[in-house]
């Protein structure tokens, strides 16, 4: 299945992308939104939650589960447990 | 800095069309899709094997250690808020007069941190399982016992033990155990319609997990007299889970199931 999964995707995501390039960008927006008016709390609170949708894709069939999801996880329960992005866990029918 | 997340996210936004990235932003659950997609990632079809297991298996083994008591714990959490505006389609009897969007996305979240448990506690490792259900049926049994028990409670824990036997990760004496902790639930409905149809759902899904388990002639013959011996009990909410759980074990009989056992189904 592995093999196949791969045929279908010739460069396979990389968690560690995820971790490092759109995260950064997250927390970025989640520190302008701790600090912003407002209305820019509420454009840079939704840039978060789209920045993380992006996660269910960087998950299918990722090349470096074994190197990144060991450093990943801490973040993960985190965010699991942010009560200020309750989105991350509902439907969110955005856009 | 609010340039710079600017430039990224129009940067994002030409690698992305539009049409993708609200397809991507109406995924539901992010972090639970997530979680399910890694899972399938690994899946080669034939179940996992931990102790011979490849590096991303392993991985994935460490981290259900840590995910699970979280997603347990959010379930138990959520269940209160879906119960202030309970409208759990068909539970007639409790549901009040309007429902409630918190309630329903209340629901929906449960719905999918259940889908993430059940696809992580398929690489959990098994001593943590059980410590895991063991803990998970104490409380239960103790919230049923309790006379001020929370019904919502036991309703939580119900999914929870709902999500572990969807997994197929228990072994038989688990599966007896929570099918005895089940059956009372099942056989009076003194517990309300919500607790009555969570332990149908558990029902179903053993019977459907765990055909083996049913089918053993003994507790087959349980089975039948359980089911039929609830016609007049069920609560109007239960009984679609109810028909479902029996046209499972129907589905399961052979030829060779005994005339004796074919002859209780008759009698329906």
């Amino acid at each position: 299945m592995k093999a196949a999964a791969s045929t279908v995707q010739p460069n396979p995501p990389r968690l560690a992308f995820f971790q490092t390039m759109v995260l950064s960008l997250a927390r970025s927006c989640d520190k302008l939104a701790a600090a912003g008016t407002a209305k820019d709390q509420r454009a840079h609170r939704d840039r978060v939650i789209a920045l993380w949708s992006l996660f269910p894709c960087f998950c299918k069939h990722p090349a470096d589960i074994e190197s990144t999801v060991p450093t990943f996880t801490a973040t993960l329960g985190r965010a699991l447990e942010d009560k200020r992005y309750p989105e991350l866990l509902v439907s969110w029918m955005g856009s | 800095l609010d340039g710079v997340v600017t430039s990224q996210t129009s940067l994002l936004q030409d690698c992305f069309t539009t049409r993708q990235l609200n397809a991507l932003v109406r995924q539901q659950s992010v972090i639970c899709n997530g979680i399910a997609n890694l899972v399938a990632s690994i899946d080669t079809g034939g179940g996992f094997e931990l102790e011979n297991a490849s590096a991303d298996v392993a991985a994935l083994t460490k981290a259900s250690v840590v995910l699970l008591p979280i997603l347990f714990k959010f379930v138990t959490d959520a269940h209160g808020v879906a119960a202030s505006g309970n409208n759990e389609s068909m539970d007639v009897e409790e549901a009040p007069a309007k429902s409630s969007d918190v309630s329903m996305e209340s629901l929906q979240k449960v719905q999918c941190v259940t889908e993430a448990i059940s696809a992580l506690a398929r690489l959990a490792p098994d001593e943590f399982l059980r410590g895991l259900f063991k803990k998970l049926m104490h409380r239960l049994l103790e919230e049923i016992q309790s006379e001020a028990g929370d019904k919502e409670k036991v309703c939580a824990l119900l999914t929870l033990s709902q999500a572990l036997v969807t997994s197929r990760v228990l072994d038989e004496s688990s599966v007896s155990f929570l099918y005895r902790a089940v059956k009372p639930l099942i056989r009076n409905d003194e517990d309300g319609p919500r607790v009555q149809k969570r332990a149908y759902k558990v029902l179903t899904e053993i019977c459907e997990r765990y055909h083996s388990f049913v089918a053993d002639k003994d507790r087959l013959q349980e089975v039948i007299v359980l089911l039929s011996g609830t016609v007049t009990t069920s609560q109007v909410s239960s009984r679609h889970m109810r028909l479902k759980c029996l046209n499972i074990i129907v589905d399961g009989l052979d030829s060779s199931s005994s005339p004796q056992l074919v002859s209780l189904y008759a009698g329906w």
